[in-house]
This record gives C-alpha cells, sequence and structure tokens, in this order.
C-alpha cells in the first residue's frame, strides 16, 4: 500500500481550488460515494441513536433470551433479554467516535517521530525506526493484549493500545516521505533563509506530505474498528454495560444455531464500518492520483 | 423441596397407569414413551407448563424411573461436572469437579442422595456420646479395597487423622476444626473425638477430602487410585478424559440383587466449549453434558435427549463490606436490598428456573433444619430511595462493582453484575462494572468505600458449614467482614444444640439476622442444568456431585 502511494509524492501540491469545491467535486467517484455513504449513515445512528432505540442498553426483558427478530425485537434479543437493534444502534456511537480518536492519536504520535526520524536521519533515524521495526514485529493482536493486559480494559485504555500499535506504521510512511521531500528545492530554500528546522518540518514538509497521511489513516480507520472489535471479542474492549459490536459478536456466538442473526448483525455492522473507511480511502487515493 | 405434592402425584399417577398399561402389553412402548414425554419434555418444549411444572414433572419421572427394573452394561460418555486435572490427595481437594473422580473410586463414610437425604455408606450407624464430644461409629463389614486389603477400623483412622494433621493441609482441618482424633474400638468399630459438640459432626464426613483412602495408601492419588468405590481408573489423559471401568466386587447392590454399578464402564471427556459440546451431542459421541439455560430450545430439540434440571443452592450473591462506607450505614444495606426484584432474577436470568432468595445463603428446603420455604423482601423503590436520602444521599450515590472477569467463568457472574445494575438504577444506585481478573486475589481484601462485589457461591452440605466460613467474625472466607456479636453467639449455641426442633427456631433466627441486618444480597438460588441422552437414567445431583454407580441405560 505504501508503494502504491508514492507517486503522489512527486510534485508538491498545487493549490487549484479551494476545499469545499475539491470535496464536492470528490462525488463524482463512486468509490468515494459509496464509502462516504456508508460512513455518513453510522454517523448519522450514532448521533440520534439515543432517540431512535426503542428500549434502554441494559433493559432485561424476562425470561426473552436469544429470541429470533419480531416487532417488538427488530433484531432479536441476546442472552440476558436485551434488545439487540438497541444495542447496535448505540454501539455505533463507539465504533464512529474511538477508531478515529486512537488513529488520530496514532497520526500524531507517528507523524512526529516521522518527520524527527527522516528529516534528522543518521544514528537517529537509525535508532528510531530499529524501535519501531521492533514494535511492528509483534503479531498486532499480542501488542494489544499486552497493552491491555498491563493496564486494563477501559475506553482510554483502548484507544491507547490501538494507537501505540498504530504509530510505528505510520512513522515508517512518514519517514519515507520526508525522505523524498527534504531534499526537494523549496526545503533547500527554506533552510538558506535561515528558518528553524519546526518551521521546516510542520510547514514545508508537512504539508506535502499530508494527503497520503489522511488516505493511509482513513485506511488505517478501517483496520481500527477491527481491532477495537476483536478486542472486545476477546473481552477486553469497552466494560460494560456500554454495547460493544464485538462483545456482541463474542457473546451471541453460541446461540449462532439457535438465532443465527445474533451474532451476525453485529458482525455485518463491523464489516460495513471497515468496508466503508476502506472504499473511501481506496477512492480518494484514485482522486488524488487523477487530480495530479 | 418447594413444589406442589399433589399435582405431582396427579401428574406421577397419569405416567404409572401409562406405565402400567405399558407393562399389561396394552400400549406399545413407543406410545408409552410418547405419552411420558408429552407430559414432560414434550409439554416444556411447547412452553405451556410453569417451571415448577416442569420441575414436578422431572420428578415425576425420576419417580417412574424407579419403577423400572434397572438393566446392566453399557458405556456412558459424560462432559458433566469434570475438570481433568492431575492432583495427588484427594485430602487437599478444594473444588467440586475434581472431586468427581474420587467419588467414582472411593467411597465415603456417610454421602447425600440426589435428594439431600444423608445416607449411609461406609459408616453403617453413628451415634453421638452422652456429652456430645465423642461419635461411635459403626463400619460396614465385607467390603473389600480395589487393591485387594479388606476394609476395616484401620483405614478410616488412617485417613481421619491424616485429615487432621497440619501437615497434609486438607481443607479438612479448617471446615471441621472440631475433630481431635480418631481412635479404634475394634474391627469395625471407631470412636472420632471432637474438643467441642458439633451438632453437624455427620456431615462433615461428606466433605470433598474425607474420601476413605487404606492404611497402607502410599500416597499419589493416579497412581495409586485405592478405593472402595464403585469403578476403578482404566485410563487417564490429564487435560482430556479419564476412562473408568466397572468393579465386580462392589459392595453397594443395585434394584436386582447384584452389585452396582449397572455401567460397564464410564469415560469422562473435557469438552470446555458449549458449541463442541452440542456438535458431539448431536452426532451421539457424548450421552450426559451440562447444558445453558439460555439455549434451552436447542437442548430440547435434540433428539434422543432429555433436558434435565435440578433445583440446588448455588447462589450469585452481591457484597457490601461491613466496614466500608456507605454500608456502615444499615439503611444504605438496607436500600440496596430494597432495589432488586427478586422474581425479575429468577425470570430474566434462569427463565423461571430458579426460586427466589431472601438476602442469605441458606437455601429453602436445601439444607438440613432449614424451612421449605420462605417470602423474601418485596421490591420498593419508593422506601430504597427513602432510605438513601435518610442515608444522607438525597441525589443517589455511585458505586464501583468488582466481580469476576467473563474470561474467567465465561459471564456466568457478569450476567448477574448486569442485572443488579439494570435494578439498582431507578433506585438512585448508579453501578459502575468493573471486571477484574484477580478477583480471587483481592476478595477478601478492603475495597475501599462505595464498592460493592459481585460473585458466586456453592451449596454447602450443612448451614453452620456456610456460616463457619463466611459469616462468622472473622471467618476464613468472611468476603464481606460482617462482625455481629449477636450472630456469633447464637451460631456457637447452634453449632453446640443437639435438638432438632430448637435448631430449627435457631437456624430461622440465624437468617433472620442475616435478610435484615446483614451484608450480603442473595436474589435467588439456581438449577443446574444437563443434557442425557433418553436412554439414561441418572438422577442430577444439587451440589454438583456425579457419582454413577446407580446410573443405567436402557438397552
Amino acid at each position: 500500500m505504501d508503494q502504491s502511494l508514492e507517486p503522489v509524492l512527486s510534485q508538491p501540491v498545487i493549490q487549484k481550488k479551494n476545499l469545499w469545491q475539491r470535496v464536492f467535486a470528490l462525488r463524482r467517484n463512486l468509490t468515494v460515494l459509496l464509502g462516504a455513504s456508508i460512513l455518513i449513515f453510522w454517523v448519522i445512528i450514532a448521533i440520534f441513536a439515543p432517540s431512535i432505540v426503542p428500549y434502554g442498553i441494559n433493559e432485561m426483558a424476562s425470561g426473552q433470551v436469544w429470541k429470533s427478530p419480531s416487532v417488538e425485537h427488530p433484531f432479536g434479543t441476546d442472552n440476558l433479554g436485551r434488545d439487540i437493534f438497541t444495542r447496535v444502534l448505540i454501539g455505533a456511537r463507539q465504533m464512529v467516535v474511538l477508531p478515529a480518536l486512537s488513529v488520530s492519536l496514532a497520526v500524531i504520535i507517528g507523524t512526529s517521530i516521522g518527520l524527527l526520524s527522516g528529516y534528522r536521519g543518521g544514528w537517529v533515524d537509525e535508532i528510531i525506526m530499529r524501535v519501531m521495526d521492533a514494535v511492528m514485529a509483534f503479531p498486532v493482536l499480542m501488542l494489544y493484549l499486552m497493552i491491555i493486559a498491563a493496564v486494563g480494559a477501559s475506553v482510554v485504555n483502548v484507544v491507547i493500545a490501538v494507537a501505540v500499535a498504530t504509530a510505528p506504521a505510520i512513522s515508517r510512511l512518514v519517514r519515507g516521505l520526508v525522505l523524498d521531500l527534504r531534499s526537494r528545492e523549496f526545503v533547500a530554500a527554506a533552510r538558506m533563509r535561515g528558518e528553524p528546522t519546526s518551521y521546516i518540518l510542520f510547514r514545508e514538509i508537512l504539508p506535502n506530505a499530508i494527503n497520503p497521511i489522511m488516505v493511509d489513516a482513513l485506511v488505517r480507520i478501517g483496520y481500527a474498528s477491527f481491532s477495537i472489535s476483536a478486542l472486545g471479542f476477546l473481552g477486553l474492549g469497552v466494560p460494560p454495560p456500554n454495547p460493544d459490536w464485538g462483545g456482541m459478536v463474542s457473546e451471541a456466538r453460541n446461540a449462532l444455531i439457535i438465532t443465527p442473526t445474533a451474532p451476525l448483525l453485529p458482525a455485518l455492522a463491523i464489516a460495513s464500518l471497515v468496508i466503508g473507511f476502506n472504499l473511501l480511502a481506496d477512492g480518494l487515493s484514485e482522486v488524488m492520483r487523477t487530480e495530479r | 423441596m418447594k413444589f406442589d405434592l399433589k399435582a405431582l402425584r396427579a401428574r406421577k399417577e397419569q405416567v404409572q397407569e401409562a406405565h402400567f398399561e405399558y407393562t399389561q402389553g396394552k400400549i406399545s412402548r413407543r406410545d408409552f414413551l410418547r405419552f411420558s414425554s408429552m407430559l414432560g419434555a414434550g409439554a416444556m418444549a411447547t412452553g405451556l407448563l410453569s417451571p415448577l411444572e416442569r420441575f414436578q414433572m422431572d420428578q415425576a419421572k425420576r419417580l417412574l424411573a424407579q419403577d423400572m427394573a434397572p438393566t446392566r452394561g453399557g458405556t456412558i460418555v459424560n462432559a458433566l461436572g469434570i475438570d481433568t486435572t492431575r492432583f495427588d490427595d484427594p485430602a487437599r481437594l478444594s473444588l467440586v469437579f475434581p472431586s468427581n473422580y474420587v467419588r467414582q473410586v472411593c467411597d465415603y463414610l456417610v454421602r447425600l442422595d440426589p435428594e439431600l437425604n444423608l445416607q449411609p455408606a461406609l459408616a453403617e450407624s453413628w451415634l453421638p456420646s452422652e456429652d456430645g464430644l465423642t461419635w461411635t461409629l459403626t463400619l460396614r463389614q465385607g467390603v473389600k479395597f480395589n487393591h485387594g486389603k479388606d476394609f476395616n477400623a484401620d483405614d478410616v483412622v488412617f485417613t481421619i487423622n491424616r485429615l487432621i494433621d497440619p501437615e497434609t493441609a486438607s481443607g479438612f482441618a479448617g471446615a471441621a476444626n472440631y475433630v481431635t482424633g480418631a481412635e479404634k474400638v475394634d474391627d469395625f468399630t471407631v470412636n472420632i473425638h471432637t474438643d467441642r459438640v458439633a451438632a453437624d459432626f455427620i456431615y462433615s464426613l461428606f466433605l470433598y477430602q474425607a474420601a476413605i483412602l487404606p492404611a497402607d495408601w502410599p500416597g499419589d492419588f493416579f497412581t495409586n487410585p485405592w478405593g472402595t468405590g464403585p469403578f476403578t481408573i482404566e485410563e487417564f489423559a490429564p487435560g482430556e478424559y479419564i476412562r473408568f471401568k466397572r468393579r465386580e466386587d462392589y459392595w453397594m447392590l443395585g434394584a436386582d440383587g447384584l452389585s452396582l454399578p449397572y455401567l460397564d464402564s464410564v469415560e469422562f471427556v473435557s469438552y470446555p466449549d458449549e458449541l463442541a459440546r452440542i456438535s458431539a451431542l448431536q452426532e451421539g459421541s457424548l450421552h450426559l453434558a451440562p447444558a445453558s439455560i439460555t439455549l434451552i430450545d436447542q437442548y430440547q430439540s435434540l433428539p434422543g435427549y432429555d433436558f434435565k434440571s435440578v433445583q440446588t443452592g448455588n447462589l450469585h450473591i452481591a457484597i457490601m463490606q461491613f466496614n466500608q462506607e456507605p454500608w456502615t450505614d444499615p439503611k444504605m444495606r438496607e436500600a440496596l436490598k430494597l432495589s432488586i426484584d427478586r422474581q425479575a432474577y429468577v425470570d430474566t436470568l434462569y427463565l423461571g428456573y430458579a426460586i427466589q432468595g431472601d438476602d442469605h445463603p441458606i437455601a429453602p428446603g436445601m439444607y438440613p433444619l432449614a424451612p421449605a420455604d420462605q417470602t423474601p423482601r418485596q421490591q420498593d423503590y419508593e422506601q430504597a430511595r427513602a432510605l438513601l436520602a435518610e442515608a444522607g444521599y438525597p441525589d443517589g450515590i455511585d458505586l464501583t462493582a468488582l466481580y469476576i472477569d467473563p474470561a474467567s467463568d465465561g459471564g456466568f457472574t457478569e450476567g448477574f453484575a448486569l442485572f443488579l445494575a439494570a435494578q439498582a438504577e431507578p433506585a438512585g444506585i448508579r453501578i459502575a462494572l468493573q471486571p477484574t481478573p484477580d478477583y480471587w486475589n483481592i476478595w477478601l481484601d478492603d475495597w475501599g468505600p462505595n464498592h460493592i462485589g459481585v460473585s458466586n457461591w456453592a451449596q454447602k452440605n450443612t448451614a453452620s458449614e456456610m456460616f463457619n466460613l463466611a459469616y462468622r467474625t472473622g471467618s476464613v472466607w468472611n468476603e464481606s467482614h460482617w462482625s455481629n456479636p449477636e450472630f456469633d453467639a447464637l451460631l456457637e449455641e447452634f453449632d453446640r444444640t443437639l435438638d432438632q426442633e430448637t435448631r430449627v427456631t435457631q437456624l430461622a433466627q440465624l437468617t433472620d439476622m442475616l435478610s435484615n441486618d446483614g451484608p450480603v444480597i442473595v436474589p435467588g438460588f439456581r438449577q443446574d442444568f444437563a443434557t442425557m441422552v433418553s436412554k439414561l437414567h441418572y438422577n442430577l445431583h444439587p451440589q454438583a456431585f456425579v457419582w454413577m454407580a446407580d446410573a443405567w441405560l436402557e438397552p
């Protein structure tokens, strides 16, 4: 994926149109449109969920366990008689916020490390990149488990765990971009003007690397949704009673034979979110390539 | 046990009548089975019967089973009540599942049958001395260990004295700490001495650890599985399975006058995953397995299997530490107790297959001397809120619940924690849930203010055992740190009293004290669930004991 983004860098971005015109122009790309629609759908659900849902997230219907979808319970009920429709909708709130939050954090950490490492080069680069390699060498799920086991499961810790595990890959990408950009004329010009390093990094190099970083981040948000669900599935996600799509799939696993919809619907919700982010990212990189 | 005898009798008569017609050749075997299953499992599937009626039907079927003549032979593959880990010494057992291996190979001096009646086993009779400090046990004659030795008083003296030896480090020494020693009177009479009157002494002989081992036992149970029990170990693969073979010369006789057990062999196989168990049941390679109540529809639709349940005294518990704020105030303890709807607990978590609890651990009908029935407190949010306000929390209170995390117990405790949080909220008691992987490291610590613990307990043999473990001031497992001198004094008196009628009154006072003032919430007592091939005649034990000696399989 990193390679496929390379051509985007070959020239500094020239601002031809304003931001809104550019965003609006994106609608012509079908992939972008589809991805964005899915995501906008979930964002709307997340915002309005509390006023849409028919039950409380921890409201238990006595004796109504693992019921198939019905008028009262459109998605059926779970092992405690809770309404799955309610829990999927409310669960969307954290699934829209948490992956974006963890990847934003990862982008800040990864970009800072990548900028420093790529611009400085030499032994600083060598040490930082070997450390990043070491972190990346761990299987991602193992890394999450280690972090969560060490600090305990909570919303904040899940965000931190995903950010820590995602940042190294971002730093590698940014470093690659910086290595290419730092030898450009406009950087040399800034250096000759006597600008401080921070100005060169954040005002000259970063704006020209931002597009591939954003596209990369979108793909990673998709993966982060997946990771957060996986943590929930393993019981290390957001603590109850907050509905967690991964946790719901895990709880409903045994009910697969009697109410297949119980694990399937939250699983579909996770899948749609991941697909939405991936489509949007694919579409955007396509647009950027053609825009150039 | 709580059930309507009249209705039970009526149903039993119906089934028996059909059985009579079947034995007279008036109806076919298939019709008879269809009829009885219609009254039992068939009716259950339609959901027409109340949980109580289902329970009665189980009873009726059980009684019917006793009318049928058992047949011999066959092999059972069982996944119920097992934990195939290796252990050295039965005296150091602390969990019920491993003790189930010992049960197949060894005998106890007495045993509690599935109806919780005390039955003689290796001891034929027992009698306390005048001062109540010595119990004289008359032992069964003509019993042989599976390694050839004859059973006699030496083996009992060896076993008891080993159990109370501090070097053995047996749980028996704590639970029955009044036992000071055993002494041989003659070959089949033993005196067991206690340092104080212990009315429930005889039940301690059925603690997990008290299996009788021969006097020449060299140690290491799985290398030297010596006992007088119904089976011998044929093969053991730790973590996977253990296979037992029938003994030819077991002392206990079956209905046909021959030595038990009826079955040729029993295999205990480890199936930790419920889905794996269900597919094994579907393909017929598993005959008896634990079952989740939430999957009852699935189990009832398995052809050739019956879904069974047995009432237990096992309980979920919420612990309000007595020495921590806000629980030092009795009003706060009462407020939380009042916010729980006990019928909702029974219906939501157990689909009706449970009985209500009244905030003490002694399940009605499940303990000797306990009443058959009780009327628990009713949910009353208004009064709960009033009590909160009186205690200085007019805007409600925020609490944190520590509980055994789902990774350790499959979500068994979490279900109750969620239920508790949902029930308490309208009263203004807001409970945040904190699954705690190291719960069993911290369960006896001070949790600090505004905490509750959520956990569960297994039924004990006697009320005294339960109280002396967890409710007496300073007792070893007193997780609530409860201390009530009045309760302690009455408990001591209860332990010392031999008159049954007085003890009934004393027990009622003890449970009332816990219910009214105590530091725990016990919302109910669940049933245990299992599925078994319809041809298998086996009675589930309320204490999760598995004993295959009197199980039999229709041809």
